[in-house]
């Protein structure tokens, strides 16, 4: 944790080992959350926030998962900013679902019907099922990295994959999937 | 079947490289960005007061330039010679810019903002016990918990928190409270939009949007709630308020301000 205590004290290399070593995974995150048309900009914000406040953070051992921390809520920010967009032009989100009586049988397919259907999560729904099943953190780890209980994990994982479960089989109630671990 | 397609879909949105393109642009943004280095306050109090804040009394002062038409942009005045301080600040109304009505069973006119009304239709208590108050704000927003020397139900937003690690004041923080042991007053720098007193739970204080730093940020506003619990010579001084800077929705984090200060409730 030295690099991040150097980062802390304004030493830019040191910085610059810490978005080297965490860049890649803060990307994925974003891109899990956000989608990878946004996810540049989103994982761009991110770490220049992580520069700006560190000297703000306590427990250096803590960086990693401040860091997630910083990235989830860009990613909600993100959200919130494009869903003022989309209402401000008047535009329904609920209108790109597709039809969903499609044959689900492929992969594509079934990313077309589920992709409108993700961004129709909220923020913080989205934010659950990319840690835990995107990412594969434990239910436990996704609740340290929100700041929530377990419990409130768990109820936004059922609510989001509520809703992924309707529109690639309406009427249909399916269990939880297994946990990524 | 379903859920199988469901988790190979959302492994598939993690499933990416990043651009190229993406550490040399984040490092070309942080060579020209210097780092913060806040006390958990900031939001509220201007830097002049961070300052001054081993001094017994803060001694700013305000002097408004007065008139039933003052313009959109009333300009300070300085003090006359002689004049110390002004703990009571701005006491009069110079200018109000915006609508304020009165909503039933509030105490307080507040900024007429539909948005903030659907958000005070879900609302949570919190309790300072340090700073003894209570007060209610909208359920869909956040509170802190304590985080090192920022005692619970200081910082309320709209926004997951950045930081636990006792990280003072993240961006993310709307609307802060808490109580100064001094009084507070304004510099004859500050350049005041509006002023008027208000009583919250007893206490006569004043609700202000201003500039202390309009040479340099001509744009910014703050927009506070100063409320004189004991000696307002002296302090304690209870002090909420949000700013350009901090809240994404000036407008509505104004609005939101009103009704939680219309609820506020102090135990000392």
């Amino acid at each position: 944790m030295d690099v991040v205590r150097r980062a802390q004290a304004g030493d830019r290399e040191a910085f610059e080992a810490l978005v080297e070593r965490h860049a890649a995974e803060t990307y994925r995150l974003a891109a899990a959350i956000v989608g990878v048309v946004d996810a540049r900009d989103v994982t761009q914000e991110a770490l220049l926030a992580a520069w700006q406040h560190l000297p703000r953070l306590r427990n250096p051992d803590a960086f990693d998962r401040w860091l997630r921390r910083i990235c989830v809520t860009r990613c909600r920010n993100w959200l919130r900013g494009q869903r003022r967009d989309a209402s401000s032009l008047g535009i329904e989100v609920a209108a790109e679902v597709p039809d969903t009586r499609a044959d689900f049988g492929r992969a594509v397919e079934a990313r077309t019907v589920l992709e409108p259907a993700f961004k129709r999560l909220s923020p913080e729904q989205r934010a659950v099922l990319a840690l835990h099943y995107a990412i594969g953190f434990s239910i436990a780890e996704t609740a340290d990295v929100l700041d929530v209980r377990v419990g409130t994990v768990k109820s936004r994982l059922n609510a989001g994959l509520a809703v992924l479960r309707t529109a690639i089989a309406p009427g249909e109630a399916n269990p939880e999937p297994e946990a990524a671990r | 079947m379903n859920d199988d397609v469901i988790l190979e879909y959302l492994r598939s949105r993690a499933q990416t490289e990043p651009p190229l393109d993406l550490v040399p642009s984040v490092l070309s943004a942080v060579t020209d960005t210097p780092q913060r280095r806040a006390s958990w306050f900031a939001p509220v109090l201007p830097a002049a007061v961070g300052l001054a804040a081993a001094t017994v009394v803060v001694t700013l002062v305000v002097m408004l330039a007065r008139g039933p038409d003052v313009g959109p942009t009333p300009v300070a005045s300085p003090l006359p010679s002689g004049s110390a301080w002004n703990p009571r600040g701005p006491v009069a109304t110079i200018h109000v810019r915006e609508p304020y009505v009165q909503r039933e069973g509030l105490p307080i006119t507040v900024l007429d903002n539909p948005a903030a009304d659907a958000l005070f239709e879900s609302r949570d208590m919190c309790t300072n016990d340090e700073d003894r108050y209570t007060v209610t704000f909208p359920a869909e927003w956040y509170t802190n918990a304590r985080i090192g020397d920022v005692p619970a139900c200081s910082w309320f937003t709209p926004e997951l928190w950045d930081a636990t690690d006792g990280s003072p004041a993240p961006d993310q923080i709307w609307i802060s409270a808490g109580s100064i042991d001094m009084a507070f007053g304004y510099t004859s720098l500050t350049k005041v939009y509006f002023s008027e007193d208000v009583t919250i739970d007893g206490h006569l204080g004043h609700r202000t949007e201003y500039n202390a730093n309009e040479t340099e940020e001509p744009d910014y506003r703050q927009y506070h709630y100063v409320i004189p619990l004991v000696d307002e010579t002296k302090g304690p001084t209870f002090i909420a308020g949000t700013d350009t800077d901090s809240a994404d929705d000036y407008d509505l984090a104004r609005a939101v301000l009103d009704r939680m200060m219309a609820t506020l409730r102090f135990s000392r």
